[in-house]
C-alpha cells in the first residue's frame, strides 16, 4: 500500500496564500468601484439608508484591505531588491519579490488614500516566473522589469471593472511601479519603518521626476538611467 | 536636533546632503530649530519638498565640476543652487507667527526666505567644515533688513539671484551676471 502521493516527490503546492490575498484586494476593490461606479445613482437613496449602505462597503473595503497586506521582513525586502537589480535569480528572492511589490503597492495607495487600483501577486509571480533579461546592469535590468510587469497587466483595475481608465490613472500606475523599483534599487534601511519611509521618499522623487520619467516610458536604455540616478539620491 | 547629528559617521557630509532621506530629515529638523528659536510655526508640503530635491539634484549633478580642485568652490554654489530650488517649489507655509513680530527683523519680514537662507547656510557649513576643514564666513548683509528687501524682490523676479545673495550672506563677492552658470576658480 502507498503511504504517499503519487508524484509526491515533484508536488509543487501552490501558495494560496498569495491567491488569498489577491481575493481580498479584489473584494476591496470592488467595494471601492461599486461605490465609485454608483455613486450617482446613491443621492437618489433616503439619507440613512445612502448611510448604512455606504457604511456597508466601506466595511468591507477596509477588511479587505487589511487582510490583502502580507507582513514583510527586511530579509524580504533585501531579497527583492536583489531580485530587481539582478543579483539573485533564485526563486526564493523572485518570491519575496512579489510580496514586497504587493505590500509596497498597497502602502503607497494607502498612504495616498486611493485605493481603485490593486497589483494581483498571482499574476506578478506568473509574470516574474517568465521573465529574462540578458543584461547584466542593474538598473537596465530594472527597467526592462518594468517594462514586463506593465505588459502583464498585473497592476490596475481588478479584471472586469465596468468604468473608464484614463491616461492619468494609466501614468500613476507606471509611476507607482517605477517608485517601488527605485525604492528596492536604493540603499536598504535599518528597519522596516526607515523602510517605510523610504518608499514614501522614493515616491515622492519618482513624481517630482514625473516629467522626465515619462519621456522616457518607450525608452528603456533612458528610463534605466533615470531609476539608476534617482535610486543613487534617494 | 542639530543636522550634524543626523550625519553618518562613515559617509562624507557631501555625499549625506545628496540623498534625499538626509535632506528631508535636516530640512525637517532646520523648521523645528526655527519654529523654537523665532516662535514661528510653519507647515511643510512634502510634495513641495520633494520637488525641491528632485529640482536641485539634477542642477547639482548637471554643473558638477570634473576637477576636484573646483569641489570647495562648487559647495557653495551648490548651495545657493539649492536655496534657489527652495524659493522656487516654496515648500513652506507660515501657521503663525508670533504676536510681537517685529518685521525690521528678517526672520519675521520674510520667515519663509529666513527659514531656507538659514538651511542652506547650516548645510553649506557643514559640508565646509566635515568635508574641507573650512570654516564658513558670514557677512553683514545677512542682518539687514535692505539687503532682504532687495533679495525678496530680486528673487521674486528672477530666482537665480538667490545664489548670488547667498554669496552675499557669507560676506563674499556676488556674481550678479548669470549667477545659475558655476565658474571655474569662483570664491568659496
Amino acid at each position: 500500500m502507498q503511504d504517499q502521493l503519487p508524484f509526491a516527490n515533484n508536488l509543487r503546492v501552490p501558495d494560496f496564500r498569495k491567491s488569498l490575498r489577491d481575493a481580498c484586494r479584489g473584494v476591496a476593490n470592488l467595494a471601492d468601484a461599486t461605490e465609485e461606479v454608483l455613486e450617482p445613482a446613491a443621492v437618489l437613496l433616503p439619507g440613512p439608508i445612502r448611510s448604512r449602505f455606504l457604511g456597508a462597503l466601506h466595511k468591507i473595503e477596509d477588511q479587505g484591505r487589511r487582510l490583502a497586506i502580507a507582513p514583510v521582513s527586511a530579509d524580504d525586502i533585501a531579497l527583492a531588491s536583489a531580485f530587481v537589480r539582478h543579483q539573485n535569480e533564485e526563486p526564493h528572492a523572485r518570491d519575496a519579490c512579489v510580496i514586497v511589490f504587493g505590500y509596497a503597492w498597497e502602502f503607497l495607495h494607502q498612504s495616498a488614500d486611493d485605493n481603485r487600483t490593486m497589483i494581483s501577486e498571482t499574476v506578478l509571480g506568473g509574470t516574474l516566473a517568465k521573465f529574462t533579461c540578458q543584461t547584466g546592469a542593474p538598473s537596465a535590468h530594472a527597467a526592462h522589469l518594468f517594462f514586463h510587469i506593465r505588459e502583464s497587466l498585473a497592476a490596475g483595475r481588478m479584471p472586469g471593472f465596468v468604468g473608464s481608465v484614463d491616461d492619468s490613472e494609466r501614468e500613476k500606475n507606471d509611476l507607482t511601479l517605477l517608485a517601488i523599483i527605485v525604492w528596492l534599487m536604493s540603499a536598504r534601511g535599518e528597519v522596516i519603518s526607515e523602510e517605510e519611509k523610504l518608499l514614501h521618499l522614493s515616491s515622492g522623487l519618482v513624481m517630482a521626476m514625473r516629467d522626465e520619467i515619462v519621456a522616457a516610458l518607450d525608452d528603456a536604455a533612458q528610463l534605466a538611467a533615470i531609476l539608476q540616478f534617482s535610486a543613487d539620491h534617494v | 536636533m542639530t543636522l550634524e547629528a543626523l550625519l553618518n559617521d562613515q559617509v562624507p557630509a557631501r555625499k549625506s546632503a545628496q540623498r534625499m532621506r538626509w535632506f528631508v530629515e535636516a530640512f525637517e529638523a532646520q523648521v523645528a530649530e526655527t519654529s523654537r528659536t523665532t516662535e514661528t510655526i510653519f507647515e511643510i508640503d512634502q510634495i513641495a519638498l520633494a520637488e525641491v530635491f528632485a529640482d536641485w539634484i539634477k542642477s547639482f549633478e548637471y554643473q558638477k565640476p570634473p576637477n576636484d580642485d573646483d569641489n570647495t568652490a562648487y559647495v557653495g554654489f551648490a548651495a545657493g543652487l539649492m536655496l534657489k530650488s527652495l524659493i522656487l517649489a516654496s515648500p513652506v507655509m507660515v501657521i503663525s507667527n508670533p504676536a510681537d513680530a517685529d518685521e525690521a527683523i528678517p526672520a519675521y519680514f520674510w520667515p519663509e526666505g529666513h527659514l531656507y537662507v538659514q538651511f542652506c547656510l547650516n548645510v553649506r557649513a557643514l559640508v565646509l567644515e566635515k568635508d574641507f576643514n573650512t570654516k564658513q564666513r558670514s557677512g553683514e548683509a545677512l542682518g539687514e533688513i535692505s539687503t532682504w528687501w532687495s533679495f525678496r524682490e530680486n528673487v521674486s523676479e528672477d530666482p537665480s539671484y538667490a545664489i548670488s545673495f547667498l554669496d552675499l550672506f557669507v560676506g563674499q563677492s556676488p556674481e550678479w551676471v548669470a549667477p545659475q552658470f558655476f565658474r571655474k576658480g569662483q570664491e568659496n
